[in-house]
């Protein structure tokens, strides 16, 4: 088991190492620089600009650019933002907790969503509640997430103005209370509900197939010749086999979150990782989004390994050394 | 004559294809004794596997319906709840599968899925519960059964499955125990010990045994009682030494002459002709098995063929076999 | 005339583990296996599972890898020949396989099927390589109209003739077959061995025939080899193998066949428990100390056994 997680974190290296590169190229290769954008007064001297170019070292060879923005990063230097002028390691401190706790969030609700449906979706499939279940999968399959958001947004958030439509806490709440946490879970709430019941979708459909292949199996066969009641064959047979694609999921499940939580935190107006990766984009503040990228692409290697570690611990069949 | 374990009385069981029901199990009605061993002959498609499920009640409750009755201790149990069912499941009726690989749990340990059956059928304590599936897997034959008992399924070679299989089959000490091809998946060599080890768990406990086979070289090994199955129906019944030495029915001859068997020397081996007939093809007036044997005059079968007694204890369907011959060239044209 | 000379083949398989998944040690699949096959016979392979028997078949028809050893087909070595050099062998040897139901593309015709070698190796035109698959498809017993079926219409023992049809195509010399009915019922089993037999008189065939089944390894065989372990520890015709086994695991193998007389019942059980007992008291002398059996030694002008 422990060769197999130092294996995989070894395998991790060259792909960082890839990663790195791809990111760095991609944001060299992003018309304009920090001192190209907007908040360069027009006035300014060219020359001036030019000779401030080649003191940040932006004129020099990419790979000159990148050994040296390699180097600063493995020391922990992430550089500073252009346009929030402080170092991105403080600019991603602030906002990347919001990101992780909407995540998190977002996770649970998604399987307190698709567990109890997957199962019952399986367990009496072709009934009409099966139908029913099947049915909202399909419409959640086809709708783009961001319309979703919207709504719930509009429903929600305005028309009944039963949530916060903006912002990761209410600013009038005092750091450290009970009452910070519930304004930070309450600003969360429907962000996170938003995507789950989107994302949900994906699981329920694969949670259903999977309990409806394993009811059929052999082994229920066994279990039922060994009377076993039928409620008692889903908990103790039919669950765990089923839930084995399921916790696979689980990484990529993160994954996807990273990618959403750009359009989702636009569309709350929530001070997170996404919002910060658009604005920084717009802004052509390079160090912010190589960092939040490098950043969101470590995530999902971990995400992936969590995968694995996760299927080979249910599975003994697949379990490592 | 030993007590009579189960009774299977005029049972035909049906399965739903596009909305119309065709009975694969076509009336069928045998009795199984203590200490006897019931060997089912025949080949796929010819209704013993829906049988043995049947008897379970473990087909699909929405796609199947089965009529007539089986009569188990004066009950029948086609009128019996699924909660009682489950109380005779595992504890006094009991299956061995075929492919012990796919019938246990992959994600289970052996010894769980063992002590599962006594969970539910005694009153054992957990621990006296793993110690009992300690001795079972004793019984079975194997040989570390401390190690076994946490090993996973996918673990352990294929005669050591169908081992596990057996004790978890006989952990309750049923009366009745009911296997489906329990050594086709085997090695002759590792056929041979599970077969010699049910034989023996049978002797000591006088256990009745339903044997499903198609291999009717297991059937000589194994059985007391012999039933030939063709297309749903019973047509040949007897003691193992009447069936195998005197088998009557055409059916059941052909099969003996259809198998190389390592006593022969290189011969022309009997070929039935056409196939089994799909239950929904099915030509269900006259004997069933006449397409078969074209060659035979349509006057030598009965019009209704019915099982009947020829001699004492040896049934027989169809009054075929008093003029079946084997044809000439020993039936071998394809087609 | 010696068609096919199989001299100490061995496949073996890697085993990975450890930190970086090097390979640290290998499964013996094939151990060190020789024969011969003259012209025209029926020579069997019969063994366990595990056994090395369908690894042998495979390696002859370059589907394994051969690690040492070398294979001969009509005078020439195969053994490491490249795939382009191979392929005029490809014809004269064919391969039939165990299980009708996955060795034939669902998604493809019954026509194409079968035409596949033909168009692999020959050219011909379109309404020619029609009329020959429908030639062949009418001998092995197939309505020849049925060409633009698909393998899911017909029934296991058809399914499995439609896979010796493909095999005849291109006149092959040598078929090896893999457990070719073992997936088959006894009567279309009947139906597929007469087959066999009927083919071999008609296009001179030689048959490699691997198999687990006692009693159709005796009827379809001249000669036998026993397989156990990836070696071989007894070959013989079958009367040399069948009434007179010399192998403490051949032996073992007779004891557990089934007998058709149930008279013969308690004398078996008899038999299977004095076998058992010999196999152990005897291992020592028949395997070395790593459990191999050891190299095949004459005790007669067709026998050969294991001994040490």
């Amino acid at each position: 088991m422990w060769k197999f997680i130092v294996r995989r974190l070894l395998m991790m290296i060259p792909q960082l190492f890839i990663l790195s590169v791809l990111v760095f190229m991609m944001a060299k290769a992003m018309p304009g620089d920090a001192l190209g954008g907007r908040e360069i007064d027009p006035r300014a001297n060219p020359d001036v600009i030019e000779a401030q170019r080649e003191k940040m070292g932006l004129n020099d060879p990419w790979h000159e650019q990148y050994i040296r923005w390699v180097s600063n990063v493995s020391k922990g230097d992430w550089g500073v933002s252009y346009t929030h002028k402080v170092q991105v390691t403080d600019v991603i401190e602030d906002r990347i907790w919001n990101t992780v706790n909407l995540a998190l969030l977002t996770l649970i609700f998604t399987y307190l969503i698709a567990i109890p449906l997957g199962l019952i979706s399986g367990r009496y499939s072709d009934s009409w509640i099966d139908k029913v279940i099947t049915g909202y999968t399909y419409i959640g399959f086809a709708t783009p997430m961001f319309i979703f958001a919207i709504i719930m947004l509009f429903v929600f958030g305005f028309s009944l103005d039963l949530f916060p439509t903006g912002g990761s806490v209410n600013p009038t709440v005092e750091e450290g209370t009970f009452a910070y946490v519930l304004s930070k879970i309450n600003h969360m709430i429907l962000p996170a509900f938003s995507t789950a019941i989107v994302s949900t979708t994906v699981i329920i459909q694969y949670l259903r197939n999977e309990v409806i292949d394993n009811k059929m199996k052999d082994f229920v066969r066994t279990a039922k010749a060994k009377g076993v009641p039928e409620t008692n064959i889903y908990t103790h047979h039919v669950l765990r086999n089923s839930f084995l694609p399921i916790a696979a999921f689980l990484g990529y499940e993160i994954t996807g979150l990273v990618g959403g939580a750009v359009i989702i935190e636009t569309i709350f107006n929530y001070p997170g990782i996404g919002q910060l990766f658009l604005s920084s984009v717009h802004a052509r503040d390079f160090s912010v989004v190589t960092a939040v990228v490098m950043m969101t692409g470590f995530a999902t290697l971990l995400g992936t390994l969590l995968s694995d570690i996760i299927l080979s611990i249910v599975d003994p069949r697949i379990r490592i050394d | 004559m030993e007590k009579e374990l189960l009774r299977v009385e005029n049972l035909t069981t049906s399965f739903c294809i596009d909305d119309q029901y065709y009975a694969a199990v076509d009336d069928l009605s045998f009795a199984v004794h203590e200490n006897e061993i019931v060997a089912i002959v025949g080949e796929s498609g010819c209704g013993k596997s829906a049988l043995a499920l049947s008897i379970m009640q473990l087909h699909d409750k929405k796609r199947t319906k089965s009529e007539g009755s089986i009569i188990y201790k004066g009950t029948n149990l086609l009128n019996e709840a699924e909660s009682k069912l489950n109380k005779v499941r595992g504890r006094h009726i009991s299956m061995i599968f075929q492919e012990p690989l796919t019938a246990l749990n992959p994600l289970m340990t052996v010894g769980k899925q063992i002590e599962e059956s006594l969970h539910y059928h005694t009153d054992l304590s957990k621990k006296q519960q793993k110690a009992k599936t300690l001795t079972l897997l004793e019984q079975v034959g194997i040989p570390y059964p401390k190690r076994t008992y946490k090993q996973y399924p996918h673990e352990l070679s294929g005669g050591m499955r169908q081992r596990v299989m057996i004790a978890i089959a006989v952990a309750c000490s049923p009366s009745l125990v009911i296997a489906d091809e329990p050594t086709t998946a085997l090695d002759v060599t590792i056929q041979a010990q599970i077969l010699d080890l049910l034989k023996d768990i049978q002797q000591k406990t006088k256990m009745g045994i339903i044997f499903i086979t198609h291999d009717l070289g297991v059937v000589a090994e194994i059985a007391d009682q012999v039933i030939v199955m063709y297309a749903g129906q019973i047509v040949e019944k007897g003691s193992v030494k009447t069936i195998l030495e005197r088998p009557l029915h055409p059916y059941t001859k052909s099969l003996l002459h259809s198998i190389p068997t390592v006593k022969k020397e290189k011969n022309r081996l009997h070929v039935i002709q056409g196939m089994v007939p799909s239950i929904a093809k099915m030509n269900r007036s006259g004997c069933r098995f006449k397409e078969r044997i074209p060659w035979i005059s349509v006057q030598s079968h009965a019009q209704f063929p019915r099982l009947h007694e020829v001699e004492p204890g040896h049934f027989v369907r169809c009054t075929c076999y008093k003029q079946f011959h084997f044809p000439k060239e020993g039936g071998t044209a394809i087609r | 005339m010696t068609l096919l000379k199989v001299e100490d083949i061995k496949v073996y398989f890697p085993i990975r583990g450890g930190l970086f998944h090097t390979v640290v040690d290998h499964v013996r699949a094939v151990d060190g296996v020789s024969f011969e096959l003259q012209k025209g016979e029926t020579y069997g392979l019969v063994g366990e599972s595990g056994s090395g028997k369908s690894t042998t078949g495979k390696a002859i028809v370059k589907l394994h890898q051969v690690t040492a050893g070398t294979i001969t087909f009509q005078g020439k070595d195969l053994t490491y020949l490249s795939r382009g050099e191979m392929k005029p062998f490809r014809k004269d040897i064919q391969m039939i396989f165990q299980d009708p139901y996955s060795s034939l593309n669902p998604k493809k015709r019954v026509l194409d099927i079968i035409a596949e070698p033909i168009r692999n190796f020959e050219r011909v035109s379109v309404t020619e390589e029609r009329k020959i698959v429908q030639q062949y498809l009418e001998r092995v017993g197939l309505n020849p109209d049925s060409i633009y079926k698909y393998p899911h219409e017909f029934s296991g023992g058809q399914r499995q003739r439609i896979g010796i049809a493909r095999s005849l195509t291109l006149k092959p010399k040598l078929i090896i077959a893999d457990e070719p009915v073992s997936a088959l019922d006894v009567s279309v089993q009947a139906q597929v061995l007469n087959f066999l037999q009927d083919l071999q008189k008609e296009f001179q065939l030689t048959y490699l025939f691997v198999g687990h089944d006692l009693g159709v390894i005796r009827h379809m065989c001249d000669r036998i080899g026993v397989m156990y372990r990836g070696r071989l520890v007894e070959e013989g015709t079958s009367q040399d193998i069948y009434k007179n086994p010399q192998h403490i695991y051949t032996k073992r193998l007779m004891a557990a066949v089934p007998d058709l007389s149930p008279d013969a019942r308690g004398q078996k059980i008899g038999l299977r428990k004095q076998v058992a007992e010999e196999y152990k008291q005897l291992y020592s002398t028949f395997f070395d100390e790593n459990g191999r059996a050891y190299d095949l030694k004459p005790i007669s002008a067709t026998h050969k056994v294991a001994l040490p």
